[in-house]
């Protein structure tokens, strides 16, 4: 499957990209908001994992974005930190389908990812 | 030929002269692009070191993140022959553990626990103690936090000694390292620390214990009687943010206690765990008090006050001063049938400034 991982602390993106590529993904990777937004037309993932907080624009951002060019439905995980529970519940209403809270651990990211492409 | 006046031949320009500053001029700018070459070069040279090392140390951490401990023997997270190599570099040891530091707090479970393996398996953990013995105080606190994050429960002893340490910072970072190395355990800190504990640490350690799961130690009212003030009012909050109605008599005695903003916490932490007796508790108290904590009791009477307390809250009513007045025409609109009635029947409740008054707090109650 393919998917677009929007985060950017380098050391997450890389500890996710050995997961998810191991798990058998085709990885696309993105370190800001509007980066993930520009790839997001020619990759056209099957999944997309975004971080909340990023620079020029925001995980919400991505979502509605997400949401807004897709011809089908495709899940969206987002990554927040301890105490976004606001922002957590925007994305919800945006129209993100889990979310996962820093700290985490991979192999609990590796479940979730699965979980929600076998739906 | 024109004779020049000898003062005047003077000031012409010796051609020696000019070739000379000439010459210091071209050396000084050859020295400084030599510098600056030379500058640049090296910075370059540090650059690519440094994006090697990075290299070096992201195959590491990813190694050990996903390392899978083998049944029967102890584990050992393999490392490449320049990393060790590398390792023997002071520098390069220092950025492993930076980030380690990264690493650990951006993961929990198995990832985690590899990263505290690996910390201690390179015996990191001595160059953080090393700073620990510095007598740089901003080494001293790095080196406490490396140790915290890293969770070695083994050096809480060390950090345990700098909890009432003289410089600020490093008793800050030596108190929320021992939180976050034995959760509420690590409060026992609170029996000896002398200096004062600032609003922010406070706020930064209610912060840390609530991501800790556990309860508050049975003897936590001893620091209610403690003889520093700022103990005293952070174990209010706790005793507030835990539930802790089991303190009650405990926390009303802080009503009494000398320092105002002591009382003004009590009344605040009263609102958190009342029971029954509390509005009778504060009325008792409220002569006492300073402006700040009578406006506390009022508002706390409001929230938690019956109809039993309106001929009290009535009585702050003739106060001179006008917030107290407004406090208590809040306080009776909130308590409810009664404390309206009480308002209305007032004797000077359709005279200046009061009837203002009257009005502002009922339509707040309605807005």
């Amino acid at each position: 499957m393919k998917i677009l991982v929007a985060e950017d602390e380098p050391i997450l993106i890389r500890t996710i990209e050995v997961r998810l590529k191991k798990d058998g993904h085709e990885l696309c990777l993105a370190t800001d908001g509007q980066q993930a937004m520009d790839r997001m037309t020619d990759f056209v993932p099957d999944m997309v994992i975004t971080d909340i907080m990023m620079p020029y624009a925001s995980g919400l951002e991505i979502i509605s974005f997400a949401r807004q060019q897709e011809k089908r439905k495709i899940p969206i995980i987002i990554l927040s930190s301890m105490g976004q529970e606001d922002v957590v519940l925007e994305a919800f209403k945006l129209g993100a389908d889990d979310y996962i809270t820093k700290p985490f651990s991979p192999n609990e990211l590796s479940v979730r990812v699965r979980r929600l492409l076998s739906v | 030929m024109l004779q020049l006046p000898l003062h005047v031949s003077t000031l012409v320009p010796n051609p020696h002269y000019l070739l000379l500053a000439m010459a210091v001029v071209v050396g000084t700018l050859s020295l400084i692009i030599a510098f600056m070459l030379i500058y640049l070069l090296w910075k370059n040279q540090q650059g690519r070191k440094q994006k090697e090392w990075q290299q070096q140390l992201a195959v590491a951490l990813q190694r050990a993140i996903y390392f899978e401990t083998p049944e029967n023997s102890p584990p050992v997270i393999p490392l490449t022959f320049r990393t060790i190599r590398l390792l023997k570099k002071p520098a390069f040891r220092q950025l492993m553990i930076d980030e380690l530091l990264q690493a650990k707090k951006a993961f929990t479970g198995t990832a985690a626990d590899n990263l505290v393996t690996l910390f201690h398996q390179l015996r990191l953990d001595e160059l953080s103690l090393q700073k620990l013995r510095s007598r740089k105080w901003h080494l001293k606190a790095r080196g406490i936090q490396e140790l915290a994050v890293m969770h070695q429960q083994q050096h809480t002893k060390r950090i345990y000694r700098l909890t009432n340490a003289h410089h600020e910072l490093v008793r800050m970072e030596a108190q929320s390292a021992i939180v976050q190395l034995h959760g509420f355990e690590g409060l026992r800190f609170l029996d000896i620390v002398d200096h004062p504990i600032s609003e922010w640490q406070q706020i930064k350690l209610l912060r840390l214990l609530s991501r800790t799961p556990g309860a508050l130690p049975e003897n936590t009212d001893r620091w209610l009687s403690s003889p520093n003030d700022s103990v005293v009012i952070f174990a209010l909050k706790l005793v507030a943010e835990h539930q802790q109605q089991l303190l009650h008599g405990q926390v009303a005695t802080c009503l009494d206690h000398p320092h105002p903003l002591v009382r003004l916490q009590a009344v605040r932490c009263l609102k958190d765990i009342y029971t029954d007796d509390t509005s009778a508790v504060l009325e008792k108290a409220y002569d006492a008090q300073t402006l700040a904590c009578k406006l506390a009791i009022l508002e706390t009477l409001g929230h938690i006050g019956s109809e039993n307390n309106c001929i009290f809250l009535s009585q702050q009513l003739v106060h001179p001063d006008n917030s107290l007045k407004l406090a208590a025409a809040r306080a009776l609109v909130k308590t409810g049938g009664k404390g309206l009635q009480c308002l209305q029947e007032y004797p000077q409740a359709y005279m200046y400034p009061l009837n203002e008054i009257i009005q502002q707090a009922k339509t707040e109650h309605t807005v």
